[in-house]
């Protein structure tokens, strides 16, 4: 008996928080949103779409957090500069400024007072572009104030630790509203819960193939293409490679696909190989994902061997990969998701690979690549 | 009859407006700081292909990053640089080490094309080199964009390989200022930017010196314009952290 109360009272607290977060979700999904010129239209039927598990994320992290009201002062101060928003009267040096304020205030009662006021689904303009502050990671402006405080929200979550930012933008990617909003809260999670690449790598597939989102990609579904570099999953590489319709789309995919091979060099070059007809259409760009070995390495060296006596494999595009050993490029960018490129010990990759293709040479491992390794050689000796 | 009239004055001479073409800056001056800082890049990328660089920092070159990237071909290979060249001469000649190009994937938007040269036609790109420029001078850059679009002198040189031979360092002076066409990419209507001149540098005077504002990425014959990316705070940081 008096192991009772210690084995209900979970239980029962679990079951409630369930009941309120489900709750909270039919009601987030249920509110009408306020038209606004930046934001596209609902789906016509959004409730098909089920969250993964929200109610287990918000469970994980205590959160019964949705049952507490956040003081009035903060939940106030936003639906009054909501207000004045609506008015005409914020420019963004205020929303720089409340934005400060926000960030400065008790995180969890803030992460509260937002999560309120995205569940009312109000909305406006703010005339700003989504642009992504100086280093990355963070907005500088956002084109709605959704955006903005997602954007917040993700930040002041990423020091408390409430779970409560991931559990609320686990709601936002429940329903394809907005690819900005998508954005934000793919990246709100990502920085929550760095282990939940499957729900993260799901959602991402789901963003790049919605149909109205490519005929139109706006500012931060591109941005979301640094998804698959924080996943550095290679499962992605085959929904990046078959987006090829619209120019900014396709462009994006092949920075996000560059850099991906650049974070998760192995793992790319065995899906490669595991994979003989991925990039089989973009061979010389194929190349370039091998060119990105690191051939001290015994293992990324093994898997760049077997490419190399790939018979599907033709001999221009074994020439590149060698050609590109010399001097490999990187795409550098400001994200929303994942650093820039590592600085790269350039002494020690070069003296890789003079060593290895010595040893290939002498070997005579791949007599077709005599000529073009030779040359490699004296590439790199050259000033 | 009014209609008529203005339709006519609009169309005459009177209102063409003078484009200014690119033109050699003669091998003393090419010979020159900073002049003598911008060579050839040359490169592979599905066949030879020549650019234009500046000397940025010691042992790197900025560009323009379609000189280094191209969707079907991927990465340049074999780039080198050729510093000051003119005519059948150079000062020097360096190898590429490492290519960077800058690529925010949201000014990937309004492009022109996968299949057009202009792909990644509004970025910027970097070479690293394999050892460093002797003498140690490099030129200078400058992130103050009103340098393009107010008064301030503008010139913008490169190796023009279409009407011009692509061996002899070309400038042309804009006669009115750059205006934001897009993001970090400004236009001018009153210069022709010949094929070969991409990832060349626009200088734009500030006390008496000149200093790197923009990289020249793009031209256009209907109507004469001339595309460049700006040197803002982005690429900055961009030259500070990846091009020693």
């Amino acid at each position: 008996m008096p192991n009772e109360p210690k084995l209900a009272r979970p239980m029962v607290g679990g079951i409630v928080a369930a009941l309120i977060v489900i709750s909270g979700l039919v009601f987030f999904l249920a509110q009408p949103r306020t038209p606004a010129s930046s934001r596209e239209k609902k789906p016509t039927t959004p409730l098909d779409r089920a969250p993964e598990q929200p109610a287990a994320a918000a469970r994980a992290r205590g959160g019964a957090a949705h049952a507490v009201d956040p003081p009035r002062s903060v939940t106030e101060k936003i639906a009054s500069f909501f207000a004045r928003l609506e008015q005409g009267e914020i420019d963004g040096k205020a929303m720089a400024e409340f934005r400060r304020e926000l960030l400065a205030s008790d995180p969890r009662t803030t992460v509260l007072a937002i999560g309120e006021f995205l569940k009312s689904g109000k909305d406006h303009a703010t005339g700003e572009s989504f642009s992504i502050a100086e280093g990355g990671g963070e907005l500088e402006s956002a084109p709605t104030f959704r955006v903005w405080l997602l954007d917040v929200l993700g930040v002041l979550d990423r020091t408390a630790s409430t779970g409560e930012g991931a559990a609320l933008s686990r709601l936002v990617l429940a329903v394809k509203s907005s690819a900005d909003e998508w954005a934000l809260a793919l990246r709100n999670v990502a920085w929550a819960e760095p282990s939940g690449g499957g729900f993260l790598a799901a959602k991402f597939r789901e963003m790049i193939t919605h149909e109205l989102w490519l005929a139109k990609p706006s500012a931060g579904f591109l941005e979301a293409f640094d998804t698959a570099v924080f996943l550095r999953d290679p499962s992605v590489m085959q929904p990046l490679e078959q987006l090829g319709e619209r120019p900014e789309v396709d462009r994006a995919a092949a920075v996000a696909l560059d850099r991906l091979a650049e974070a998760n060099p192995l793992g790319v070059m065995n899906y490669l190989n595991q994979n003989p007809g991925a990039f089989s259409r973009r061979p010389m760009v194929r190349a370039d994902f091998f060119a990105k070995a690191d051939l001290s390495q015994p293992a990324q060296r093994a898997v760049l061997e077997a490419y190399l006596a790939r018979a599907d494999v033709l001999l221009p595009e074994k020439t590149k990969l060698v050609e590109a050993l010399a001097a490999p490029g990187s795409f550098v960018a400001e994200t929303l998701f994942s650093s820039a490129a590592p600085p790269v010990d350039d002494d020690a990759r070069v003296a890789a690979v003079e060593r290895v293709t010595a040893e290939w040479i002498a070997a005579r491992r791949f007599p077709e690549l005599t000529s073009a390794l030779a040359d490699l050689q004296r590439q790199l000796r050259t000033p | 009859m009014r209609k008529t009239l203005l339709a006519l004055l609009l169309c005459s001479p009177l209102f063409a407006r003078a484009t200014e073409f690119p033109a050699p800056i003669g091998e003393n001056t090419a010979r020159t700081y900073p002049y003598a800082m911008i060579g050839q890049v040359l490169f592979n990328s599905g066949g030879p292909y020549i650019a234009t660089g500046t000397v940025i920092n010691p042992r790197s070159v900025l560009t323009a990053a379609h000189a280094l990237y191209d969707r079907r071909e991927g990465w340049s290979t074999n780039v080198r640089f050729r510093r000051s060249t003119y005519g059948s001469t150079y000062l020097e000649q360096r190898s590429a080490r490492r290519l960077f190009v800058l690529a925010r994937y949201q000014e990937l938007a309004d492009s022109q094309g996968t299949a057009s040269p202009a792909a990644f036609s509004k970025d910027l790109g970097g070479v690293k080199c394999r050892s460093t420029f002797s003498g140690g001078s490099t030129a200078r850059w400058s992130v103050d964009t009103t340098l393009l679009t107010g008064s301030a002198y503008n010139i913008a040189l490169g190796y023009g390989a279409v009407t011009h031979s692509g061996d002899k360092l070309l400038y042309v002076e804009p006669t009115e200022g750059f205006y934001q066409s897009y993001k970090a990419f400004y236009e001018n209507d009153s210069i022709f930017i010949e094929a070969g001149m991409s990832g060349g540098p626009l200088f734009a005077e500030l006390n008496n010196e000149l200093f790197v504002a923009a990289v020249i990425v793009s031209g256009s014959e209907q109507p004469y314009s001339g595309g460049v990316r700006v040197i803002n705070g982005a690429a900055d940081r961009f030259i500070r952290d990846y091009l020693p």
